[in-house]
Parts: C-alpha cells; structure tokens; sequence
C-alpha cells in the first residue's frame, strides 16, 4: 500500500470514527431527562454517561446562565476524571526527585492546575471537540498545564531546579566514550557537537521524550526524527520540507541546548 | 496558535493516539509529512504523549480502582490526610510561625 492510499484510508478511518462518535453522542444527549428532573440528575451523575455528553449540558446550563446546575455538572465532571487526574499529575512528575512532603504540595498544585484550565475549557463552547472527544482534549490540555508548570517551578528552566533530576546511569558512563559506529568509524554526523550527540544517543528512549520537551517546539520535530525515528538529515530534511542545512542548523541548536542541561545537571549533581 | 488551528491539531493527534491505541503502530515522519503545517505542534505532542501519557492506564481502569479504593477507608484516609498536610504546609511556609496553619498540623488530636 503505497503513501497517497494509507494517507486516505486513515482519513477515511477517522472519519467514520467521527461520525459513529458523533452519532453515540447525540443518541445519548437527545433522549436526555428534562433539565431539573431527578432523573437529570442522575444521568449527570450515572458513570456510564459520556463526558463528552455531559460537556453539552454543561455548556447548555452555561448559555442558559443556569448558575446551579452549571456548577453540578462540573462538580460531576470534575469527580469524574479526579482519579485520573491525580495518577496523571503523579505521574508527570514522577522523574523529578523531591522530598515526599514536597512532592505532594507539587502533585496537589499541578492537579489544582490542571483543574482550573478544564475548567475554563470546559465553558469554552469556541472549543467544540471536548464533545467529540473529552479524553484527547483532556490530554492536550494536561500537556500546556505541565509545560507551564515545570517552567513556572524553575525545573525546566532555572539550574538549581533541576539538580535533583535523575541522570540515567547508561548515559554518565557514555560521557568519555566515543560513539562506535558499525562499521568501526566514531561518527556518523556532520555536525559539530558530537559530545552532545553521544550523550543522546546514549539516553533510554523514555528519557530522551523527556528531554525534547524541554525544548523549543520549532527544534523538537528534528530531534525526534533523528534520534528517535532513526532517520537520517537528508530522510529528516524531505519530511519536514526544509533543506539539509536548515536540519543541520537546527540539530545543532538542539543539541547546544541539551547539552546545556546535561552538563548543568552533572556539575550541580557530582561537582 | 489560534482557536481553529488548534482544533485541527487535536483532530490530528486524536487519529495518531487512535491508531496507536488500535495497534497500528503510527509513525510520526507519517503525520509530520501529510500535515506539515502543524509538524511542530505535533511533534511536541507525541514526544509528550510518549513520555507522560502513554503509561497511563486507560481511563476506565483509573476510575475501577478509584471507587474500589474509596471503598478502602483507611487508605483513603491516610491519603486525604497527606493531601490535607501539603496544603496546611504550604500555607505555613506563606504565613509564618504564626500561621494558624501551623496549630492544625501540630495538634496532636487531629
């Protein structure tokens, strides 16, 4: 199967995916209790109503200035996604090494957050795909909450915030080494920071998502292809549809950038 | 970013945890080629989901062990507790020896 048909036929997929949503949804929102029964209410509370029906309401009660039910059914969808919430804000924060005490005042703030910003999602009706899909835009939202919180805490950006992150073992040891290429030859790159490159590429697959996210979003998409998709500058280059130099400019602006962070951590955590 | 380009990024990163989730196996060089409008937006999203959200559980299983741990009284007690302690803490560190805050953490009758 060639690009142009996988292309269309996963468009075609999501959209029937969308319309069979859709569909669930308004069967499930149309037959609904008349607003104030006590069967109302109990659909807002039942754990078998979708969230995304329970978004409608909510923004029904909104646009009705129905202040009381509007606050029920965010109570409900608040409760709801509580549990998830809180393993979530666990487990953001679960490579960052801190006191139990401070870990759960940082867990509770970034859960209090997230809370305030689904919140205001939540009334938005500019943002319509909560009713389509209340996970994903749960998730979206979780991601911008985390991003401004780590930077807010000083533990993306501030140097003596970070100095409690673990450090992977593999990639310590691999700091003197050079990188051996199969062929025998040391590296494989044109690119001037090949310290950097050697840290990287020695870092776990999971710890290396942790460092892209640290940086700026216009240098992640090279990263990723690079070091995570194993593609080359030239594959890197065709997919993004910049030039070869621009790929190069960017990897090497990355990795300064990573290797900033490394290094700081490294100094600030063995001196 | 605006309101629009955002919706269209959630649809798009909605299709690739989707068909993560159905084990297809997507590859990100596949969405950053087809929608290179948002290749930046989408990046940093997979290289997110990966890193934070795909070890999650799903969604139903969270709640399961929710309602079952609210069932378990002492556990969610000492948890409730923890919760309550961070926050009384932080207003400590806000307000001082004087703080009110303070009386309640370490009054051994609580």
């Amino acid at each position: 199967m060639d690009m142009a048909q996988a292309s269309v036929d996963n468009e075609s997929m999501c959209d029937a995916e969308v319309v069979r949503c859709q569909t669930s949804l308004a069967q499930a929102y149309d037959p609904s209790p008349h607003n104030a029964s006590s069967a109302f209410w109990e659909a807002v509370e039942c754990v078998e109503t979708p969230l995304e029906t329970l978004v409608k309401y909510l923004r029904s009660a909104d646009k009705r200035k129905d202040i009381q039910a509007r606050t029920r059914i965010l109570a409900a969808i608040l409760e709801r996604t509580r549990a998830l919430n809180e393993l979530w804000a666990r487990k953001a924060l679960g490579h960052v090494v801190a006191p139990e005490g401070e870990r759960c005042a940082l867990v509770d703030d970034l859960w209090a957050d997230l809370s305030e910003r689904m919140v205001q999602a939540l009334l938005d009706p500019a943002r319509p795909f909560w009713e389509e899909n209340f996970l994903h835009c749960l998730r979206f939202e979780r991601r911008h909450v985390y991003r401004s919180f780590m930077l807010r805490e000083g533990r993306w950006s501030d140097p003596g915030g970070q100095k409690r992150m673990r450090i992977p073992r593999v990639m310590l040891v691999s700091l003197d080494q050079r990188l051996q290429q199969e062929d025998g030859s040391s590296s494989a790159f044109d690119v001037e920071d090949e310290r950097a490159q050697v840290m990287l590429q020695a870092v776990e697959r999971h710890e290396l998502l942790h460092m892209v996210l640290r940086l700026p979003e216009r240098l992640q998409a090279v990263i990723l292809l690079i070091f995570w998709e194993d593609r080359t500058e030239k594959e890197t280059a065709r997919i993004l549809g910049i030039s070869d130099r621009t790929v190069r400019n960017r990897l090497r602006e990355a990795l300064r950038l990573l290797r900033d962070t490394l290094e700081g951590e490294k100094e600030v955590r063995y001196g | 970013m605006d309101r629009e380009q955002e919706e269209a990024v959630l649809r798009i990163t909605a299709s690739y945890v989707a068909e993560l989730e159905a084990g297809l196996h997507p590859r990100l060089s596949d969405y950053l080629a087809r929608y290179p409008q948002y290749a930046e937006a989408i990046a940093d999203f997979v290289a997110y989901y990966h890193a934070v959200e795909a070890e999650l559980p799903p969604a139903g299983e969270v709640s399961q062990v929710a309602a079952e741990r609210s069932e378990s009284s002492d556990e969610k007690i000492v948890y409730m507790r923890q919760r309550r302690d961070a926050k009384r803490l932080r207003k400590v560190a806000e307000g001082g020896l004087d703080s009110p805050a303070l009386k309640d953490i370490t009054d051994p009758g609580r």
